[in-house]
């Protein structure tokens, strides 16, 4: 192989994610230290990224055309009565798109009885499920307070509110929903150990409801990931799970898909048969394989075993969209994981990546 | 949430974005809801329902090129401003055809375009020349580029597949197909751009 090849293939594994820590940075001081070797990294990534545009731009044409095939081969579309009725009937899945947006405030409870109508619906609401930490505490106490003394884990005020979180990157960005952290002065991320630390936000988006914090420790270091983002959509009918902070130890909770879309018709979660509880907003909904499909964020206050969970795409969107955080993400750069064990073993590598956020305001 | 923005478009700025992230709910939304508005617009100026899908086709492209721009945010409805292109579109269609029509407008407000047009004008022309640059590569050099860069498959799994006896083989031979690809590119991006 000539150096030219070499250099080429280096660069490749460079921007695949592909080469460890000690690598990356002997890789990035030659590219400082040799102009060509720069130059060469830049015309590689542009064109690169002029494939995936390529490819990316081809994508969307079929999906158009697909979408165009499918929409007007409506019957109805060319006499003007039917059209009407497209019309409206898109403005009704319209609002249902605005539930999306609505879902991440509390007041979305609201919106929907406004617009009402539009739902034949039976008097259930969404509930978000971030858990109010002092009234459980309040009762916990009056039970507990012989073993006070024996109360070691840090800080020593339990937070006002609390949810789950979990690890999309090495280096201390945890991932939640933005509810969970919504009006927070203070934000902690705790372990399954008892290992508080504390955490900035430093990312909420009020549309998707997901938020991302960072461990403001430097010196915080997570292992490898264990755990990708799967980018596929999941099946109705598969085998899911979670884990979460409904208590201040970590809870295991089972279930499948059981729609496609969240509470009335939202396109942007899936409705998920499986018990949670306040505290499980922000955890990871995981496939038998070990691949993050959602993030559990509410339920429906009328029935037991209806859940949401917001697709996992959202998360990636949003982590695209922060360049800085993107290359750290190496949750996004993985096409395999280290979970195809039973699933004892998958829980016991997860724990570590797992958190209780508290939230002090 | 910011306050000064409408409710109306933060949900058309979530189902552009979702529409980006290449989601067919989101494209076959954006057909239910806009197409009519834009076939009315061109069947209504003697444009025929194929004229109407060609130009709607056309004018999602001009928002995807526009809205890959980091930087680009959605201002006006979607609605707004997929009609302003629609518009433009049929207008330029009709000038080529040397056809002199009064367009019989059904909205008012407008919303310009142009710069939109013009780097959607740009994308096409990178777009094409990629087309035909990668069929001119030919194979098996278009899949080898394609599995590695796009499916993101390993150096190993190319050796295999490829029947390469080790993977620094494997990586010469990528390495020969994207200077090839990058030389039949470039020598159409640039004279065309010269030109």
């Amino acid at each position: 192989m000539n150096d030219l090849t070499h250099l080429l293939h280096k660069i490749d594994r460079y921007l695949n994610g592909q080469m460890n820590e000690a690598e990356e940075r002997a890789f990035e001081a030659l590219r400082r230290d040799n102009g060509d070797v720069e130059k060469e990294f830049h015309e590689q990534a542009a064109f690169r990224s002029m494939l995936q545009d390529h490819a990316d731009r081809k994508a969307f044409i079929q999906k158009l055309h697909a979408a165009e095939e499918k929409i007007t081969a409506h019957s109805g579309m060319r006499s003007e009565k039917g059209k009407n009725n497209i019309f409206q009937l898109s403005r009704q899945a319209w609002r249902m798109t605005g539930i999306a947006a609505a879902v991440a405030v509390l007041v979305a409870t609201a919106a929907l009885w406004i617009t009402g109508g539009f739902s034949n619906d039976s008097g259930s609401t969404y509930m978000i499920l971030r858990r109010e930490i002092d009234n459980i505490k309040k009762s916990q106490t009056a039970l507990m307070k012989d073993f006070n003394s024996s109360h070691t884990r840090p800080p020593a005020d339990p937070g006002s509110f609390g949810g789950t979180g979990f690890a999309i990157s090495s280096d201390g960005y945890i991932t939640t929903n933005r509810h969970v952290i919504r009006n927070a002065d203070s934000v902690y991320v705790q372990n399954n150990k008892g290992e508080a630390y504390k955490a900035n936000i430093v990312y909420q988006d009020p549309v998707s409801d997901l938020a991302v914090l960072k461990v403001e420790d430097s010196a915080f270091m997570l292992p490898a990931l264990p755990y990708t983002l799967a980018a596929r959509s999941a099946d109705i009918g598969e085998d899911v799970f979670t884990l979460g902070f409904p208590k201040d130890d970590m809870v295991y909770g089972k279930g499948y898909i059981s729609a496609e879309t969240g509470f009335e018709g939202d396109t942007c979660a899936y409705q998920i048969a499986l018990t949670v509880n306040p505290g499980n907003s922000g955890g990871p909904l995981i496939d038998d394989r070990g691949n993050i499909l959602g993030i559990v964020s509410g339920k429906q206050t009328s029935a037991n075993d209806i859940a949401f969970a917001i697709k996992s795409h959202y998360l990636k969107s949003l982590i695209d969209s922060i360049p800085a955080m993107n290359r750290k993400c190496s949750i996004l750069h993985r096409s395999t994981n280290s979970l195809r064990l039973s699933r004892v073993d998958q829980i016991k590598k997860l724990e570590d990546y797992m958190f209780l956020v508290k939230v002090y305001n | 949430m910011n306050k000064d923005v409408k409710g109306g478009l933060a949900e058309d700025r979530l189902l552009l974005r979702n529409m980006m992230q290449q989601d067919e709910d989101a494209v076959e939304s954006l057909y239910k809801d806009y197409y009519p508005v834009a076939r009315h617009l061109v069947v209504s100026n003697s444009g025929t329902e194929d004229d109407a899908k060609d130009i709607f086709q056309e004018a999602l492209i001009v928002l995807y090129d526009k809205a890959a721009d980091p930087t680009f945010e959605l201002h006006s409805r979607l609605k707004t401003y997929l009609y302003a292109v629609c518009r433009h579109l049929w207008l330029k269609r009709l000038h080529q055809d040397q056809r002199q029509v009064r367009l019989t407008e059904t909205m008012e407000e407008q919303v310009p375009v142009e710069e939109a047009l013009l780097k959607h004008e740009e994308a096409d022309r990178q777009f094409e020349i990629m087309n035909e640059a990668l069929v001119a590569l030919g194979e098996p050099c278009r899949t080898l580029l394609e599995d590695y860069y796009l499916r993101k498959s390993s150096m190993q799994e190319i050796m295999e597949r490829y029947g390469y006896t080790n993977t620094d083989n494997a990586k010469n031979q990528k390495y020969k197909c994207l200077m090839r690809l990058k030389k039949i590119f470039f020598s159409q991006y640039n004279t065309q751009q010269e030109e």
